[in-house]
């Protein structure tokens, strides 16, 4: 059959079925005219598909934030702070990451309480301006002056 | 409800028979490949076939493998596992390296299907000192103590009231009389 | 309680007092250890000690440093780690750096590692597989500019096979780190 140049630019291509219907699948759950209407689908489907890219990112932000909350209420209720536990830490050569502190605060409550109070200790040998404000001082911590 | 599980299943990482307590055990049974004599999107399974098969076969002596010749038929690997899952590959115009390496992961699974993975580490004893709670770092006298209480009955924060504070502000304020030059 | 790497502090001051004096020397007050610090120190050694030889401390857990991360394990854990990793399937690896170990009543604290011959943390490789089908979609807002790609990242489950103390604190063998090496 011979159509014109028009009429065949208005032939519906043969994969265009294929390609709706693609997004159709990942636009199922939808609700509304973004389900079924393909241009209004589509719009719908790209900025969900951007933001599935995105918070991948921002899942891995949002954990190392809720490590920091945790350990710094897992601090103060010992009596001393998220700053005062990693730095002392990291004069003592401890070298526990936040992830391990959060689940150790949470999880081994006493190891968590004894690093906390020997990143104390440390921190009251050497001071450090604005962080040697643990108070009482710990107790029972015995370095042998090897801290 | 949602719906979210229709296009991704999601779950926990686990091992079918906790495999890898005392030894490791292959999980991989069978792997059935299908391909065409004569047709060219099989050659590069034929090329495995005639090249690497036997060594396949003797580096995994607990995997069955079978061959079917299907004649004019697009070329596909099934492998099925311990816990009874298959898994179908189409390997249509695949070359020999990548027949060897999708073969390498069908054996290197664990037939679980393929998920999103909610955490990365499965433990059954979560906590060894017992987990944290309110009372876990408190002194032990609080069990014991009688209410009202000298000590714990009073407000824990023992800062100045806002209306202290207010008068306090006030009282900065205030300017002093200035005293007047005497001429 | 806490077993300490090395000391500083006295070569520190011995190094200060033979240098030359023409600066004002750094010197360091060194507090008197007490008899009383020494006998608990002692005791608690000893108490550790006695559990580790009548293995009666109970379950341990350590934090281990592996493929990059640290992980909290105890025995019979399992780990996932994500992307290659060398060790083949039914391998079984020790895991050497170990930053702590803990148990009910003590936790040992390395700084940062504590000694190989101390502790001993064996994996096996269970499964190697890949991850679910990620969608990598990059879209500019009215720039009709966007790109779409599939990615599958390698990821293997390991099982801890047991978290376990092999020497005694505080008791140094005379030559350190070559147990179970081959030159």
């Amino acid at each position: 059959m011979l159509i014109t140049r028009v009429l065949c630019s208005r032939t519906p291509n043969a994969d265009g079925f294929w390609k709706r219907r693609r997004v159709f699948k990942l636009t199922a759950h939808y609700y509304g005219r973004k389900r079924n209407c393909y241009s209004i689908a589509i719009r719908y489907l790209h900025r969900a598909l951007v933001y599935v890219r995105k918070s991948r990112k921002l899942k891995k932000r949002d954990a190392v934030e809720l490590w920091q909350q945790r350990i710094s209420a897992g601090c103060r209720e010992l009596g001393s702070s998220y700053e005062a536990l990693v730095r002392g830490m990291a004069r003592c050569q401890i070298a526990l990451d936040r992830k391990t502190l959060a689940n150790l605060a949470i999880w081994e409550p006493r190891t968590f309480k004894s690093l906390t109070h020997i990143a104390a200790a440390k921190l009251q040998r050497e001071p450090i301006k604005g962080l040697n404000d643990f108070s009482p001082p710990p107790a029972g911590v015995i370095t042998r002056g090897m801290l | 409800m949602s719906n979210k599980h229709l296009f991704l299943p999601s779950g926990f990482i686990r091992t079918p028979l906790q495999n890898g307590l005392g030894r490791y055990i292959p999980q991989l049974q069978r792997i059935t490949l299908k391909f065409c004599k004569n047709h060219g999107g099989s050659r590069g399974v034929r090329d495995f076939i005639e090249t690497d098969l036997m060594e396949f076969a003797k580096t995994n002596p607990g995997t069955v493998v079978y061959l079917k010749p299907r004649r004019h038929r697009y070329p596909c690997m099934v492998a099925e596992y311990l816990n009874g899952e298959r898994e179908y590959l189409s390997c249509h115009e695949f070359s020999r390296a990548e027949i060897q390496k999708w073969l390498s992961y069908m054996c290197t699974r664990s037939g679980i299907p393929v998920m999103r993975f909610r955490k990365y580490n499965h433990t059954d004893y979560p906590s060894i000192q017992g987990v944290w709670n309110p009372f876990t770092h408190q002194a032990p006298e609080i069990n014991v103590a009688q209410f009202p209480h000298e000590i714990l009955s009073k407000p824990v924060d023992n800062g100045p009231t806002a209306t202290d504070q207010l008068i306090e502000i006030f009282k900065k304020t205030q300017i002093k009389d200035p005293v007047k030059p005497e001429h | 309680m806490l077993r300490s790497a090395a000391s500083n502090n006295f070569e520190g001051t011995k190094l200060n007092a033979s240098q030359p004096t023409s600066v004002k020397p750094q010197q360091e007050v060194l507090e008197n250890q007490q008899e009383s610090e020494i006998a608990i120190t002692k005791e608690t050694i000893e108490k550790v000690n006695s559990q580790i030889e009548l293995n009666s401390h109970g379950r341990l857990f350590a934090v281990i440093h592996l493929a990059g991360k640290q992980r909290r394990v105890t025995d019979g854990d399992l780990i996932m780690i994500e992307g290659a990793h060398p060790a083949d399937v039914g391998d079984v690896i020790r895991a050497e750096k170990v930053l702590l170990l803990g148990s009910r009543d003590f936790t040992l604290i390395g700084r940062p590692l504590l000694r190989p011959d101390l502790v001993r943390v064996e994996v096996t490789v269970v499964e190697k597989s890949l991850t679910h089908t990620k969608t990598v979609f990059r879209n500019r807002r009215r720039k009709n500019t966007r790109s779409i790609n599939f990615c599958r990242s390698h990821f293997s489950i390991m099982r801890i096979n047991c978290v376990r103390l092999e020497g005694l604190v505080d008791q140094r063998p005379e030559i350190e780190g070559v147990d179970g090496r081959v030159f």
